[in-house]
C-alpha cells in the first residue's frame, strides 16, 4: 500500500526531484508545494501520512506551516519531518533529539536516507 | 631623586684658616717639644668616609688622612699610629691617655673638658636625606630618624629627642643604606659622607629633606690632642695653615669629587652656576627621563597595538565567516540538495558503465560541498554547548568506532590505552566527538597507508612547564589533569606550519580536500570546554609522527 507524503519547499526543482525519486520505488505518492501558506490547504485535500517541511521559506516558514496544520484536529496527528538548509548534519541530530521531538533531516539528504527517515518516522 | 648625584656636584666645603705660608715656623720651644716627643699616638675612625676610613686594603685613606700626611711632611714627624674597634672605643682610649692625637673630630663642650683642638680644618654641610617625600623638617616629626651612635650629629639631634624616633646607627653607610630601603624614614648625617655613601652604593632613591635647623650648622672637624699637650695644639695648628691653598683643595677633589674648591669660593658664581647647572642638569634629566618613557611607552604601545591587531583580524575572519556562513549554507545547500536527488534519480536508470561512474563523482562532489559548507556553519556557531556530564573515554571510544573502517582501509594499526579511573566531566560529548574525528581522521590522512595511532588517556598532575608554554589555557604546574595522548606516524609537522595548525583557514591538504577549519574548530570547542589542546612534532623519539594533547582540567573535592 503506497504511503502519502506531501512536500512542502519553495525551491520548486528539488520538490520535483524529490517526488521523481520517492514516487519511483513504488511505494509513496508525492504531493508538492512550493508555498507554506499552501500546506494546510493541501494537507486537508491530499491527507498525507507524513508531511516533509522546508523550514526556511519565503512567505511562510515551516515551522507556521505545521503550527496551523497541527491546530487542525483532523490533521494534528500526521507525523512531519522539516528539512532543512541552515544546519549541518550533526546539529540536526542534536535538534531532533532536543528540541521537541521533532524530526529533522539536513540538506542535501540522498534518497535513501530520506526513505530511512520517512520509514522511520511512519514505524 | 634619581638625580641626586647630580646636586651633590654642588657640595659646598668651605676651609678653616685659608691663609698659607710657605716655610713652616715653629718656636724654639716648640721645635724642643717636638724632639723631646718622638713617639705620639694617633687614632684614626675606621669607618668615616670620606673622612677616614679603612679600605679593603687595611689601609686608612681619606681627607682627613691627606692632612696628617701633609701635616707629617711639614713637621718631619711620624705619627704613631694606633689601631681601635671603633669611634666608642678611639674616645675611651684617648681618654685614659692611650691615645694623644684624633685626627678629625668634631669640638663640642663634653670633649672640651679633656681634649685641645685645632681650629676646624674640615666644615661640611650637614643634611637629612629619606626616601619619602617630606616637604619640612616638621613633616619629620614621630619619625625615625637615624643618626650615627655618638656623632656630632647625635648630640645635635638628641635635643629633639621628644619629637623624633631617634635610631642610632653604626655609620653613615648603614644609615643610608637603611633610609634607602625605607627601614628608617630620614637620615641625619653631613653632606660629604651621604655623599660618598650615595655615590659608593649608587644609592638613587633619596632626597634632601629642607632642614631649618640645620642651615647655619656644619660640621666642623678638628685635630684633637690630650689637654696636657697644649704646644703640640699650636704645632699642628701651625702646620695645618702651613699647608698649600692647593693641596687642601685637593683633599676634598681627591675624596669627593667636586670641582677645584678655588672655583667654589666666589660664592656669587657658585649660586649663579649652580641654578643654571640645576636648570640644565633637571632639563637633561628631564628629556632622558621622558625620552625613556617614552621608549616603554612605544614599546607597550606596539606590543599591544599588535595583539589587538591580531586579535581584530581573528574577530573579523570570525565575524564574516559567521555572517557568510548561513547565508551561504542556505544558498549552497538547497542547490546541492537538488543535484544530489537528480544524481540519485539519475542512478535509478538502465544507465551503462562510464554514465554510473560520472554520476558516483557527482555523488562525491555533492558530498565535498557539503562537507565545506559543514565547517563553516560549525565554524560559526561555536558558542553553543550542550553540556552533560560524562566520560571521556565513552567519547573516544565511539569516535574511534566511527573512523575504525577508515583506518581498516589504510592498513592502519590503532592501540589505545584508556585508563579506567578518570573521573567524568562536564561535556558537549557531539563537540567533542567531532574534535576526535577531526583529529584521528588528521592523523590518518597524515599516514595515507600503513602505520599506527595510539591512543591514550590518564589521570595525571600536570609536570611539563613546555605543555603550558605551548598551548593556551588556564592550566598551572601541579594541577590535576586528563591527558588524552593522539600519537600518529604519520609525516609529522613542517617546522614553519607549527604555529599555524589551529589557524582558521590553514591546511596542508591538498586543493579540494581540507577546508583548513577542523583544527580551528576543534581548538575552540576544546576552549569552550576550559581545556587545552597542543599538537607538535613526536619527542618520543619515534621517527616522525605528529602528538596531540589534549588536557581536560578536573574539578578538585576537598
Amino acid at each position: 500500500m503506497t504511503k502519502k507524503i506531501l512536500m512542502v519547499d519553495d525551491e520548486v526543482v528539488l520538490t520535483k526531484m524529490v517526488k521523481m525519486n520517492l514516487e519511483r520505488t513504488g511505494n509513496y505518492q508525492v504531493r508538492t508545494e512550493n508555498e507554506g501558506s499552501k500546506a494546510l490547504q493541501a494537507a486537508r485535500e491530499f491527507k498525507p501520512d507524513l508531511i516533509l517541511m522546508d523550514v526556511m521559506m519565503p512567505d511562510m516558514s515551516g515551522d507556521e506551516a505545521i503550527a496551523e496544520i497541527r491546530d487542525d484536529e483532523n490533521l494534528a496527528s500526521i507525523p512531519y519531518v522539516f528539512m532543512t538548509a541552515i544546519v549541518s548534519k550533526a546539529e540536526t541530530e542534536d535538534m531532533g533529539s532536543n528540541i521537541g521531538g521533532n524530526e529533522f533531516l539536513a540538506k542535501p539528504v540522498k534518497t535513501e536516507e530520506l526513505i530511512a527517515k520517512i520509514e522511520s518516522v511512519l514505524g | 631623586m634619581k638625580y641626586l648625584s647630580f646636586f651633590l656636584i654642588f657640595i659646598i666645603l668651605t676651609l678653616a684658616n685659608p691663609a698659607a705660608a710657605q716655610t713652616l715656623q715653629l718656636t724654639e720651644e716648640e721645635q724642643l717639644w717636638l724632639d723631646q716627643h718622638p713617639l705620639i699616638h694617633i687614632a684614626y675612625d675606621k669607618s668615616f668616609p670620606p673622612f677616614e676610613w679603612k679600605n679593603s686594603e687595611g689601609d686608612y685613606q681619606g681627607i682627613s688622612i691627606d692632612y696628617i700626611e701633609a701635616i707629617e711632611k711639614q713637621l718631619n714627624i711620624k705619627f704613631q699610629q694606633v689601631q681601635q674597634k671603633n669611634w666608642s672605643k678611639i674616645l675611651k682610649e684617648f681618654q685614659a691617655g692611650k691615645i694623644d692625637v684624633i685626627s678629625a673630630i668634631a669640638k663640642n663642650d663634653k670633649r672640651n673638658r679633656y681634649m685641645l683642638f685645632t681650629a676646624p680644618h674640615i666644615s661640611v654641610k650637614g643634611v637629612i636625606v629619606s626616601a619619602k617625600l617630606y616637604k619640612n623638617i616638621k613633616d619629620l616629626e614621630g619619625e625615625r630618624v637615624g643618626v650615627v651612635n655618638n656623632d656630632y650629629w647625635d648630640d645635635l639631634i638628641s635635643q629633639y629627642d621628644d619629637e623624633l624616633e631617634i635610631i642610632r646607627v653604626e655609620n653613615t653607610q648603614a644609615g643610608i643604606e637603611l633610609a634607602a630601603i625605607g627601614a628608617i624614614d630620614a637620615m641625619v648625617s653631613d653632606l660629604a659622607s651621604v655623599t660618598y655613601v650615595i655615590h659608593k652604593d649608587g644609592i638613587s632613591n633619596l632626597q634632601f629633606v629642607p632642614t631649618p635647623i640645620f642651615k647655619e650648622q656644619n660640621l666642623e672637624l678638628s685635630i684633637g690632642i690630650r689637654r696636657d699637650w697644649p704646644l703640640l695644639q699650636s704645632i699642628l695648628q701651625k702646620a695645618i695653615n702651613n699647608i698649600d691653598k692647593e693641596d687642601k683643595d685637593s683633599f676634598y677633589d681627591k675624596w669627593i669629587k667636586v670641582q677645584k674648591v678655588s672655583f667654589w669660593q666666589d660664592k656669587r658664581l657658585q649660586y649663579k652656576v649652580a641654578i643654571i647647572s640645576l636648570t640644565i642638569i633637571l632639563a637633561f634629566a628631564a628629556i632622558i627621563f621622558w625620552n625613556r618613557s617614552l621608549k616603554l611607552q612605544v614599546a607597550r604601545r606596539s606590543e599591544q597595538l599588535e595583539t589587538a591587531h591580531t586579535q581584530l583580524i581573528h574577530a573579523e575572519k570570525m565575524e564574516s565567516i559567521g555572517r557568510l556562513s548561513a547565508g551561504v549554507a542556505h544558498e549552497v545547500k538547497n542547490p546541492l540538495a537538488i543535484l544530489q536527488m537528480s544524481i540519485d534519480y539519475l542512478k535509478g536508470e538502465d544507465n551503462d558503465e562510464t554514465i554510473n561512474s560520472i554520476l558516483d563523482d557527482m555523488d562525491d562532489a555533492v558530498v565535498r560541498a557539503d562537507t565545506v559548507i559543514k565547517g563553516l556553519l560549525d565554524f560559526s556557531r561555536e558558542k553553543e554547548l550542550q553540556v552533560t556530564q560524562g566520560s571521556i573515554n565513552e567519547v573516544i571510544e565511539k569516535s574511534l568506532k566511527l573512523i575504525e573502517h577508515e583506518l581498516k582501509q589504510r592498513n592502519i594499526q590503532l592501540k589505545t590505552s584508556l585508563s579506567a579511573d578518570l573521573p567524568d566531566i562536564g561535556m558537549d560529548r557531539n563537540r567533542l566527538q567531532q574534535v576526535f574525528i577531526n583529529l584521528l581522521m588528521n592523523s590518518a590522512q597524515a599516514i595515507g597507508n600503513l602505520g599506527e595511532i595510539n591512543v591514550s588517556s590518564s589521570l595525571m598532575t600536570l609536570n611539563d612547564p613546555l605543555l603550558l608554554e605551548k598551548g593556551e589555557g588556564n592550566f598551572s604546574l601541579g594541577q590535576k589533569v586528563i591527558l588524552i595522548d593522539i600519537l600518529d606516524t604519520g609525516s609529522g609537522l613542517k617546522k614553519k606550519d607549527e604555529k599555524n595548525v589551529f589557524e582558521p583557514f590553514f591546511t596542508t591538504k591538498p586543493l579540494g580536500e581540507g577546508t583548513g577549519l577542523g583544527l580551528s574548530v576543534s581548538k575552540t570547542i576544546i576552549g569552550l570546554h576550559n581545556g587545552m589542546i597542543i599538537m607538535r612534532n613526536r619527542i618520543d623519539g619515534a621517527k616522525q609522527g605528529v602528538e596531540v594533547k589534549i588536557l581536560f582540567a578536573i574539578a578538585v573535592v576537598n
